[in-house]
């Protein structure tokens, strides 16, 4: 069975960002990038069901092809067979609909019969991408995943609901799984693991090679401008007896929060 | 659970690594590391990084204050997490980083192999030293244990289902290793001994997650000579095991206690009494009377690793320290220290805090600088790619800068831990907060592995006259070099470095001529102050060489404040710390003897 996962690079999680100087991005320079932890628990669990079932696992990601170092260290260096980078400059401008048309064209290409991936990036958290990505494939999709297992035909997928609730779900492959924090523990690179990371074959490939074009993935979406979360306002002391200081908290709870 | 995150300063590594020593471009000139490229290194002190942050750093703090246990029957319980930590290491081939790959090894170079180890030490110090220790006896192991065993035996160490240790002290010999008493009576079968003594202070002298243990054990032969050429080593298991590694009957090595300790509480450090209370088996290490040559095989890479160990724990401090003093408020700035109503500032913002941080980022880096470098140069020594002159001539400075390597960082890593504990303030006293325990864990360093002032009679007495005083030589003739390769871009710093060789050199000749007077008590006296004042210098010049590297970086347009960090720290050495080399010439030069006196203590 082949087993793709859909990889992203993003910024390490305690980057600080800084917005560009034309405000419609952020300083790259510094920044440590590394695959989306979401992504991670993807990987993890399409190596434990290759381990459990046999195939191969492929890594798919739409990006620049500088990526292989975080995808060598991230993915193949941990299990992964070889990865598949999609590089053109027509990405640059693209939206979620587009990095999804590019993923799904790359999965098909390969015959891919289960894909995992994170239930969103941690860079811009639009939790897009997967369910596109099963659309344009004809698949079914299982979001938020925390539990999985495959006999090679069905699946059995957990997911949480919220408020403590569980669903189960079952079916058949070929699916989509996006992995939610708890599927797994992503494993650690074994240092032998490393060193052959490093002849595991990256194909770096164009839109054309998938048979697509710069217009296959105009963008519908177009992002203008970006700006950091206000700073949080000082806190404020409340003053005089105990009865007077409660009565001005309430109020403020009412009025000012509007919580209560 | 500390209460600052611990944190790899991976940005400083590579920097170092990289683009100071340009280790990647030295060491693929070698053909056996030519498999390896800077990617590979880069995930591989990245991973050991996230190892070192996710895995070690976790049970540090509850392993000291768990400590390790023994049970009547010499068996070592360790703290909680470190069975898990050593599987993760064992599983991940860090214990045979840089070991050749016929046991099990991954062939790093021990450049690389540094890098990580001062991660994981820095980190975890008290577990760091199972694998650390373990894969010394594994390398004696390898080379010379009776043949069938060598690559058997070493590939268990390596891969971690068994451990390791070396027991050279025991109550009477401790410093002076050739005052060893324990026996060792040959059996009838060759190569065979049974052992009688009590060995003390074995770090790491029994784990529970290992199958077993083989202890490097230093024993005296009958009728071996008295002193240091009397002493053979040998080969003292746990269990006994046969040519298919199948495991045995108990040996008579059993741990009869361990101590109770100021640090490193993590680390089993035993009491291993031989044929107390049934027969202790040994097998000899190559020939009788070769003990403390074998030994020695492991000193030059015992003595970096326990450097690496200084520098480790000073590196943590620091980086917690800095942390700590950019969220901490405390106080209003010294502009506004009359304003009852100023707003109160982090307490980086405090000139004496910034002192005392800049005081521990240089030393850090600079000590960094000069262990990697030591490293690299023992890589390129051992490669028969270099022409032989050139290999010659490293190891000659890996020999000269062995003892400083191992003194002056330990000192000073000990003095930034200790530096660490007074920006925290009281935070830094409470073990709630992690610069307390490094201060206790970097205590040891200074003692084991030959105390530091050992390695200053080394450094003085021995290393200043080999070869007819050649290393040295050579090492003023380089450094001079650089320092007028520097004085274009820095002038009055590259000035002053080479001003502060000038005084090495004379305070090297001061001591020699005591020497030559037999005055040898006089002139040991001040081995200590001219180990630190040479380190001191020594240091400089890695400041020296980092701010010549970023310079260049900064003028072909990579500015950043890292990089401009380097050029303050030059500054900042040559006007602060540099002086303090000076005038310890200076007092080494003024011929003092007060302390040798007779009447004083008397």
């Amino acid at each position: 069975m082949k087993i793709g996962v859909c990889v992203k690079v993003a910024p390490d999680t305690d980057t600080r960002i800084k917005i560009s100087g034309d405000g419609a991005g952020i300083e790259e320079s510094g920044i440590k990038w590394i695959v989306s932890p979401y992504d991670s628990f993807g990987i993890e669990e399409a190596v434990q069901t290759q381990e459990a079932q046999g195939g191969e696992v492929i890594l798919f990601s739409a990006g620049p092809k500088d990526w292989q170092t975080q995808l060598r260290a991230g993915g193949l260096a941990v299990g992964a067979e070889r990865a598949v980078i999609v590089d053109d400059p027509a990405l640059a401008g693209t939206d979620p609909l587009g990095i999804a048309r590019v993923l799904a064209a790359g999965i098909a290409s390969e015959g891919c019969e289960l894909v995992f991936t994170g239930k969103q990036a941690i860079d811009d958290d639009n939790v897009q991408v997967p369910a596109m990505v099963a659309e344009l494939l004809g698949w079914p999709h299982v979001s938020f995943v925390t539990d999985f297992s495959t006999d090679g035909s069905t699946f059995t997928a957990t997911r949480n609901v919220g408020g403590g609730t569980q669903e189960v779900v079952t079916g058949s492959l070929p699916v989509v799984i996006t992995a939610e924090r708890g599927l797994n523990t992503p494993r650690y690179a074994k240092l032998p693991a490393i060193m052959k990371a490093k002849r595991k074959k990256v194909d770096v490939k164009s839109l054309g090679d998938l048979d697509l074009s710069a217009d296959d993935i105009t963008p519908a979406v177009q992002l203008t401008n970006f700006s950091l979360p206000p700073e949080r306002p000082a806190g404020r002391k409340l003053e005089g007896d105990v009865d007077t200081m409660v009565q001005e908290l309430v109020r403020l709870l009412r009025e000012e929060a509007k919580v209560i | 659970m500390s209460s600052i995150a611990f944190d790899a300063d991976l940005q400083d590594i590579f920097f170092t690594v990289f683009e100071q020593l340009d280790a990647d471009g030295r060491l693929g000139e070698i053909a056996r590391f030519a498999d390896f490229d800077k990617e590979t290194y880069q995930a591989t002190v990245e991973e050991a990084a996230r190892i070192a942050t996710e895995v070690l750093n976790p049970i540090n703090g509850p392993g000291d204050r768990q400590g390790c246990k023994v049970d009547d029957d010499g068996n070592v319980t360790t703290p909680e997490g470190y069975a898990e930590a050593w599987r993760t290491f064992s599983e991940g081939g860090w214990i045979g980083m840089n070991a050749d790959p016929e046991v099990g090894g991954v062939g790093l170079p021990n450049t690389i192999a540094m890098i990580c180890t001062e991660l994981f030490s820095s980190a975890a110090t008290a577990f760091s030293m199972y694998p650390g220790l373990t894969a010394g006896a594994a390398r004696l192991v390898h080379k010379f244990a009776p043949e069938a065993w060598q690559l058997p035996v070493a590939t268990k160490m390596f891969t971690g289902e068994w451990g390791g240790t070396m027991c050279l002290t025991e109550a009477g010999a401790g410093t002076a290793v050739g005052d060893n008493r324990t026996r060792a009576t040959p059996t009838d079968e060759p190569g065979v001994y049974l052992l009688e003594g009590e060995k003390i202070f074995i770090s790491g002298g029994d784990a529970d997650f290992y199958d077993n243990v083989v202890h490097m054990v230093l024993a005296r032969t009958p009728d071996a000579p008295s002193g240091s050429r009397g002493i053979s080593i040998f080969l003292v298991p746990k269990f006994e095991f046969d040519d298919d590694m199948n495991l045995g009957e108990r040996n008579g090595a059993k741990v009869v206690g361990l101590e109770h300790k100021m640090g490193i509480n993590g680390s089993a450090t035993c009491v291993l009494a031989l044929g107390a209370d049934k027969p202790c088996k040994g097998w000899l290490l190559g020939e009788e009377g070769q003990g403390l040559p074998i030994m020695f095989h492991l000193m030059n890479e015992a003595r970096i690793g326990v450097g690496v160990q200084g520098q480790s724990v000073a590196a943590a401090a620091y980086t917690y320290a800095l942390k700590y003093a950019k969220d901490r408020v405390q106080g209003a700035s010294v502009e506004n220290f009359k304003n009852p109503d100023a707003p109160r500032v982090a307490i980086i913002e405090h000139p004496d805090v910034r002192r005392m941080l800049m005081t521990m980022k240089v030393l850090v880096e600079t000590m960094r600088a000069l262990l990697y470098r030591v490293a690299l140069y023992e890589d390129l020594s051992h490669s028969d790619d270099l022409e032989e002159s050139k290999r010659k001539k490293l190891a000659n400075r890996v020999d000269l800068l062995v003892p400083i390597a191992k003194a002056h960082c330990t000192d000073l890593g000990f003095d930034v831990c200790v530096t660490g504990v007074q920006v925290l303030g009281g935070y830094g006293y409470i073990n709630e907060y992690p610069l307390e325990q490094l201060v206790r864990d970097a205590k040891i360093m200074s003692i084991y592995e030959g105390t530091n002032g050992v390695q200053a009679m080394d450094l003085l007495g021995r290393k200043l006259r080999m070869k007819g005083g050649a290393l040295f030589m050579e090492w003023l003739g380089d450094s001079q070099k650089l320092v007028q390769k520097t004085s274009g871009d820095f002038p009055a710093e590259a000035e002053a470095i080479g001003k502060a060789l000038g005084h090495v050199g004379q305070t090297a000749m001061h001591l020699g001529a005591l020497g030559q007077k037999g005055k040898l008590a006089d002139a040991m006296l001040q081995a200590t102050p001219f180990q630190a004042m040479m380190g001191h210098v020594v240091l400089a010049l890695e400041a020296l060489d980092q701010a010549r590297v970023a310079k260049a970086k900064i003028e072909a347009g990579e500015d950043s404040a890292y990089l401009h960090g380097k050029l303050l720290n030059l500054t900042f050495f040559v006007k602060n710390l540099l002086p303090e080399a000076i005038a310890t010439g200076k007092a080494i030069q003024s011929g003092d003897t007060s302390c040798l006196d007779e009447r004083l203590f008397a």
